[in-house]
Formats: C-alpha cells, sequence, structure tokens
C-alpha cells in the first residue's frame, strides 16, 4: 500500500464526436492522499469534470482512456463494470452539483441511503434505517430521526446536498469526489457546506477530490490545487504556491479576473 | 435626476398548496420596496434565491404588473401605462437576460437580432440596418464581419454581447442587467463587466444590475440595495453597503462570500507589481 490514495498518470480521455475524435483530457497526472484535499480548478470545457468521471469509470459511452488511475494500489482504468460498481459509492463516492436530479423523488430520503448501504455492505433493513439515521446526524440535518422518512423535496437545496453528502460518506469510502457541490446553492448555504465538507473530511480522514470553477472555494478547501485549460494540466502545486506564485500565465490571468469583495476599488 | 422610481411596491402570487383540496393562498415575493435610480448611475440589487430582487426588476422593466405601488419612469407613473405610452417606456428601457441562448431567437442572424427593436419601434435606420448592426457590433467588442451569423455560432461570452447590442439599439436611459454576467467564465465575466462600464460611459444611460454575486456588484455600482424576502433590507451607497454594512442579514451574507486568501493573494499581488 502506497501512502498515496489516489495516483493518476498521464490520464487522458478521448471523446467522439461528429467532427471526429477530440483529446477532452490531455496527460493529466495527480495524486490525492489520505487526509487530503485536491482541487481542480478551471473554466468550462477545461475537462475537470471529466477527469472525475474517468476516475469512477462513468464516461459517456464511446470515450477511450489510455494512462493510468490506481486506488490504493489497484489499476482502475479498463476494469468491467461490475467491478467498478463495487467500488463506486464503497470505496469512491461522488456528490454532483444539482442534489434534486441525483436524488429520486418517489423514494424517502432514509430508503435512499439504506439502499446505497445495503448495495455495499448487506445486512437488515432495520441496521441500515439505523445507519441512514446517524449518517443524517453525521450531516447536521436536525431531528434525523423523523426527517429519514421524509422525500427529497421536502427538504431545502442546502439540505438536500446535505443527504448526498449523507449518502456518499455512508459506506466510509476512502476518496470522495465532489464535483461543483456547491455551485447551485446561494452564498449563505455555500459556506456551511464547504464547512461541513472540510469537518467531515478531517474527521473521517476521507481523500477528497474537489472541482470546481471558483478558485474562492478552491482557495479555502483545497490543500492542493490542479488547474486545468482545454484539456490541458496547466499548473499543479500547493494551494499556496498557485495563489501567492503561479507559475503559469493563464493562473495568473484567471486570478486577476476573480472580482474581490475587500479590495479597494475605484469610485 | 431622478430616472426610474418606485414606490411601495408589493407584488403577489396566487400558489396552490399541496393536495386536492388544498386552499388557495398568496406568496408576498416583493414587499413594499421603494428605491429612485438617478441618471446614469448604476443601482446594484443583490439577494439569494427567493429574495425578491428578479420579480422586482421585472416589475422595474414594466414585464409584470405590480399587485400595487407605483412605478415612477421620468416623471410620468407608467404603473399602468398603455398603448404609446408604454412603447415609448418600452423604448427607454430595455433589459439584458441571464441566458444569452434563451433570449436569443436561434433562428435570426445577429443583424436581425439586433436590429430587432427598431422594427418595433418603427424606426429605420439612416444608412440602412445592416450598417446600423454592424457598427453596434463593432461597439459592442464582436466582429461585423459576423452579422449574418447564427446565435449558436457564438461563444456564451459574444452571445451575451449580441444581447447587450440589442439592448442598446434604441438608445435606452436604463438598461436593467438580470444576472447578466452569472452565467459566464470569470475571465469572460470581466470582459463583459468592463464592456457594460465602457457603454455607459460613453453614453450615459443608467443601470439595475440584479445580481447574487456580491463581488461582481461591488465592481460595477454606485449604490447598492439588499434584499431578503421580499424586502430591501438595507441601501446605501456601494462603499457604507460593502465598508460599514448596518443590517444583520447584509453582515452575514458578506461574511458568507468565499475568497481568495489574503495572504496568498497579497504575496501574489507584490510579485506582480514587481514584474
Amino acid at each position: 500500500m502506497s501512502d498515496q490514495l489516489l495516483v493518476v498518470e498521464d490520464l487522458t480521455v478521448t471523446l467522439p464526436t461528429g467532427r471526429g475524435p477530440v483529446e477532452v483530457v490531455k496527460n493529466v497526472s495527480f495524486t490525492v492522499g489520505r487526509d487530503d484535499t485536491l482541487g481542480i480548478v478551471g473554466e468550462s470545457g477545461s475537462g475537470k469534470s471529466m477527469t472525475a468521471l474517468a476516475v469512477l469509470g462513468l464516461l459517456p459511452r464511446g470515450a477511450r482512456t489510455s494512462g493510468s488511475v490506481r486506488l490504493d494500489g489497484t489499476e482502475l482504468l479498463g476494469r468491467s463494470e461490475r467491478d467498478l460498481r463495487s467500488v463506486r459509492g464503497n470505496a469512491i463516492s461522488m456528490v454532483f452539483q444539482d442534489p434534486l436530479s441525483s436524488l429520486n423523488p418517489y423514494y424517502t430520503v432514509g430508503l435512499q441511503i439504506a439502499e446505497m448501504y445495503r448495495t455495499h455492505r448487506g445486512g437488515s433493513r432495520r441496521a441500515a434505517r439505523q445507519v441512514a439515521i446517524e449518517a443524517l446526524e453525521r450531516v447536521r440535518i436536525p431531528d434525523p430521526g423523523r426527517r429519514v422518512d421524509h422525500y427529497p423535496h421536502q427538504f431545502s437545496g442546502g439540505q438536500r446536498q446535505r443527504v448526498m453528502i449523507a449518502m456518499a460518506l455512508c459506506c466510509s469510502p476512502s476518496l470522495l469526489i465532489a464535483d461543483e457541490p456547491t455551485t447551485a446553492l446561494d452564498v449563505t448555504v455555500q459556506a456551511q457546506i464547504l464547512e461541513l465538507l472540510a469537518d467531515l473530511q478531517s474527521t473521517t480522514g476521507t481523500g477528497m477530490l474537489f472541482i470546481t470553477h471558483d478558485l474562492a472555494v478552491i482557495s479555502s478547501i483545497a490543500r492542493r490545487v490542479l488547474v486545468m485549460r482545454s484539456g490541458d494540466p496547466v499548473e499543479y502545486g500547493s494551494a499556496e504556491q498557485v495563489f501567492s506564485n503561479p507559475r503559469h500565465e493563464y493562473t495568473r490571468m484567471l486570478l486577476d479576473a476573480v472580482p474581490r469583495i475587500d479590495d479597494e476599488v475605484a469610485s | 435626476m431622478t430616472l426610474l422610481e418606485l414606490r411601495g411596491v408589493t407584488k403577489e402570487f396566487v400558489t396552490r398548496g399541496d393536495g386536492a383540496m388544498a386552499r388557495k393562498s398568496t406568496f408576498r415575493a416583493v414587499d413594499d420596496v421603494s428605491f429612485e435610480v438617478e441618471l446614469g448611475e448604476t443601482l446594484a440589487i443583490v439577494g439569494e434565491s427567493g429574495s425578491g430582487k428578479s420579480t422586482t426588476a421585472r416589475i422595474a422593466a414594466r414585464l409584470l404588473a405590480p399587485t400595487s405601488g407605483t412605478v415612477v419612469f421620468d416623471g410620468q407613473d407608467v404603473t399602468r401605462a398603455v398603448g404609446k405610452d408604454l412603447a415609448r417606456f418600452r423604448n427607454d428601457v430595455q433589459v439584458v437576460f441571464q441566458d444569452p441562448f434563451s433570449s436569443l431567437n436561434p433562428r435570426y442572424t445577429v443583424e436581425r437580432i439586433i436590429t430587432a427593436p427598431l422594427t418595433y419601434q418603427g424606426i429605420a435606420p439612416a444608412g440602412g440596418r445592416r450598417a446600423f448592426a454592424q457598427e453596434l457590433m463593432e461597439r459592442v467588442g464582436l466582429n461585423p464581419d459576423h452579422c449574418r451569423r447564427y446565435p449558436a455560432q457564438f461563444s456564451g461570452g459574444q452571445a451575451q454581447r449580441i444581447g447587450i447590442a440589442r439592448a442598446l439599439a434604441v438608445n435606452p436611459k436604463l438598461v436593467i442587467c438580470d444576472e447578466a454576467v452569472s452565467a459566464l467564465d470569470v475571465s469572460i465575466q470581466a470582459q463583459v463587466l468592463e464592456l457594460l462600464m465602457r457603454l455607459q460611459r460613453e453614453s450615459g444611460f443608467s443601470y439595475i444590475f440584479i445580481a447574487h454575486d456580491l463581488a461582481v456588484v461591488r465592481q460595477i455600482s454606485q449604490r447598492v440595495a439588499v434584499m431578503n424576502r421580499g424586502r430591501i433590507v438595507e441601501l446605501g451607497t456601494r462603499d457604507q453597503v460593502f465598508g460599514d454594512p448596518r443590517d444583520e442579514y447584509t453582515k452575514t451574507l458578506l461574511a458568507a462570500v468565499p475568497r481568495i486568501n489574503p495572504e496568498w493573494d497579497a504575496k501574489r499581488r507584490q510579485r506582480e507589481a514587481v514584474r
């Protein structure tokens, strides 16, 4: 077992398009340690989400990959769908941008968390329900014993994202991939969710791959940063280095473009 | 000079509750809102989802009628204006929406989109429509040779420039931007904000700038109204609202905005300055 949890080497993703194959991720390499948060930041079309999907083996049909994605030393690229299913939700979990489209409106949140748990860990319904209640409690949903029987529409946007996080963490994954998890949320709710993720990450020691377009969000949550542009890795380093001493022109341009809230501005 | 004034504007929507036996109830989206917009200034309205900022913008643009209260434009009560009066108002007040692609007809060329307001207002530009459209395209930073292209052939930032060009076609006195830069990537967003500010300097019109992003609002506005649950909780100059917020909700909102680590940022800027 290496000290790195996730090792991605020379990952290239090629998608078929009407105008022939296009490389949407080009020779990307990075690592995520245990108890570590790597932020991938980029604008639209940078390949940041495709990188995450490639790690999970969830790329669109027809996509081709090369390189290597190793979790705890085990190669994931090229594994069968059946193998990957036992990895996803178990060793690697994911939280997406839009909780409403990731939750089934016909089932209570408790059933959905319990289903996730039983798929990977088995056990009785009763035990899984208890796991769901504890998971909701961990993400600080008030009155979890009652809320476990509620449907997604009975939760606010921020609470739904908490439910998604509860589901993602119920099998104690070693890696959590969060793809723009706070982008659809109001700024006050975003602050709460970021705090929750940082808290859970440090108490459980889960490695986190955090994907966003928002440099300020990355700065507040990631320990290390990978900047991507049009599928290319642009800059990779500690958050402190990337933000305080960016080496690449594109990173500098991006940082200059971010509107600041505390600066002096000309009247 | 006061260009636009909203006085005690309230908007209620009738909602149906859940279930077959549910009673009708009313939801007050905008609750007793009053403000003025001076000629040439930018008033920003900020708030989270459900704060009523977009409904307020729609009432100011006369796209929605208020339940009560009045809208006064250029000294005229336009709350219930119809016919010629409404047409004159629509000539003076234009809107730029969030999603450029859904607000541009995909089957029309850029030239036709940009000159559409002229058609509605019955104006024939001297020098012809093509020249008129091309001149406006140049002003908003688009290649005038692309005037016969369709919206889908442009990027998001370029499409938003088309929407801005269309808004300017009739020389408005007030442009209402409803989350006009929210859907854009940060580098594009900075360019479009620059463009909006330059156009205002050139033409002297006013903006009502609706946004949820406080940092963006800070770049462009002179005065800021903060909305929460349908009410304006704080209204003041930009520097007062950001530098010395008085309302508790405003303080919470400002504190929640994610920031680039200030120490790192300062270091980077020192290095940049040396360069």
